[in-house]
């Protein structure tokens, strides 16, 4: 099934993962929250990216 | 002393900034003119305003009002006092959690995805959103 996962940590810090996506397919679903979040994305596709078929990526206050 | 901090943190939602004061039970005042910010003395403070306050009686003992204030741009600026960020206080950063929480599930229902939000025992937000097909 495709999910993506948000974590948002205590200091308003957000990560995103998705699961379940087809190679980059998951890139213009994670970009709908970075969007909504007005801030640069920087997308790191794990190892096994296309094998297991996930894409991490991490946006939002890193300060 | 208490001074007020311009937040670089991009708001660009407004409903969302209401939802997350709402989530954490500050109530706050509305104004379609920007509105002078009153600080820790009861003094008000011209040259600070916004559009949505949430008064100092809501935050702590020697807070400022906070305030967000509409941009030119459309985006928000908030206007936060020192007493009211790390380390003497959580509300801050808790409500940019709450604002990263409410814009990412708005986001979500906007493209008609399903979020479900679990709030975890460390403090963290999860939203898991389903419903792709």
């Amino acid at each position: 099934m495709k999910k993506i996962e948000i974590i948002i940590d205590t200091d308003g810090n957000v990560e995103a993962e998705a699961f379940g996506f087809k190679g980059c397919g998951c890139t213009e679903e994670l970009n709908v929250f970075a969007e909504a979040l007005g801030e640069k994305v920087e997308v790191k596709k794990k190892g096994d990216y296309f094998a297991k078929e996930t894409e991490q990526v991490k946006v939002g206050w890193n300060k | 002393m208490s001074a007020y901090v311009k937040i670089d943190v991009k708001l660009t939602d407004e409903e969302s900034i209401k939802e997350a004061l709402k989530a954490l039970d500050l109530p706050f005042e509305e104004f379609e003119i920007a509105e002078p910010l009153v600080d820790y003395r009861g003094q008000r403070r011209s040259q600070t305003r916004a559009n949505i306050i949430v008064r100092r009686r809501h935050l702590s003992r020697l807070s400022n009002d906070m305030g967000f204030e509409k941009m030119p741009d459309g985006t928000w600026q908030a206007h936060v006092s020192d007493y009211d960020m790390p380390p003497r206080s959580t509300i801050w950063p808790r409500i940019k959690q709450e604002y990263a929480a409410a814009v990412n599930t708005r986001a979500a229902r906007k493209k008609g995805y399903h979020v479900t939000r679990v709030n975890e025992a460390d403090g963290k937000i999860k939203l898991k959103v389903t419903g792709y097909r």
